[in-house]
């Protein structure tokens, strides 16, 4: 038998669900921070808090390179959170003269979250968990019918 | 050395183990494939992908632009079925061989 790259192994498929899962949890952290700012108008960076966003990218799934990514521990197959970048939508103006923050007209600047569309979006992530939950107990059992073998 | 192994290993026991064992290896691929499409089901310009069926090891993507959720899940299942029949096919096997190999003497 010569040595082909080594066999695929159910424990990467689990590293892949856990990048989901891990994924999911970074947004919803995200969707929480936003939800929190939602009022907020003197964020550190001076101005109204600015709605942060995920940015996500793949991380590619190779089975022909499996040997060298093994040896350099670089996960194949699943996510990576990239960076959390800010939403470039304009601030909403509220008519608001006895704000602290109003400027002379009596408009306040408040934050660009939308509070429907953090619910929205964190049920769809929270959906999203459950997606990857599910695909790590296929894996799970898949291994546990291999251990049951007599 | 090995080879000779491999060819006692067949004469043996059987080739149905070795088949199985290609097939197990090939629905753990197919599982890897599906689970990295469930987690990227959200990951912005991310294109589907699937087995070649014609290649069968081979992965490409498909002309889909995104990944359709109930379709991963579903094929998650079926896949999941058939590791669980491979198993249960090799446990067979082994309990033949089983029977064989201690019935001898009776």
């Amino acid at each position: 038998m010569a040595l082909g790259y080594p066999k695929y192994s159910i424990e990467n498929t689990l590293e892949i669900s856990i990048s989901g899962l891990a994924i999911q949890r970074d947004k919803l952290e995200i969707i929480a921070s936003n939800l929190a700012n939602i009022n907020t108008t003197r964020s550190i960076s001076g101005g109204p808090y600015r709605r942060k966003v995920a940015v996500i990218g793949e991380q590619p799934l190779d089975f022909a390179h499996e040997l060298a990514q093994a040896e350099q521990k670089i996960a194949t197959g699943g996510v990576k959170l990239i960076d959390i970048d800010e939403d470039r939508t304009p601030f909403q103006r509220v008519y608001n003269p006895g704000h602290p923050d109003a400027d002379s007209s009596g408009y306040v600047l408040m934050p660009n979250v939308s509070l429907s569309k953090e619910m929205v979006d964190m049920v769809y992530t929270s959906r999203l968990y459950d997606a990857n939950i599910t695909a790590f107990n296929v894996a799970k059992k898949m291994a546990q019918d291999t251990l049951q073998l007599p | 050395m090995a080879e000779q192994n491999e060819v006692q290993k067949v004469a043996l026991f059987g080739e149905e183990i070795n088949r199985l064992e290609a097939a197990m290896e090939q629905a753990t691929k197919t599982h890897a494939v599906i689970a990295h499409n469930i987690a990227n089901a959200n990951t912005p310009g991310y294109e589907a992908l699937k087995f070649d069926e014609v290649l069968d090891q081979a992965v490409k993507r498909t002309e889909k632009p995104q990944v359709n959720l109930e379709e991963e899940l579903a094929a998650l299942s079926e896949n999941g079925l058939r590791y669980s029949t491979y198993t249960k096919l090799l446990s067979t096997k082994f309990n033949v061989l089983r029977t064989i190999a201690t019935q001898g003497r009776k």
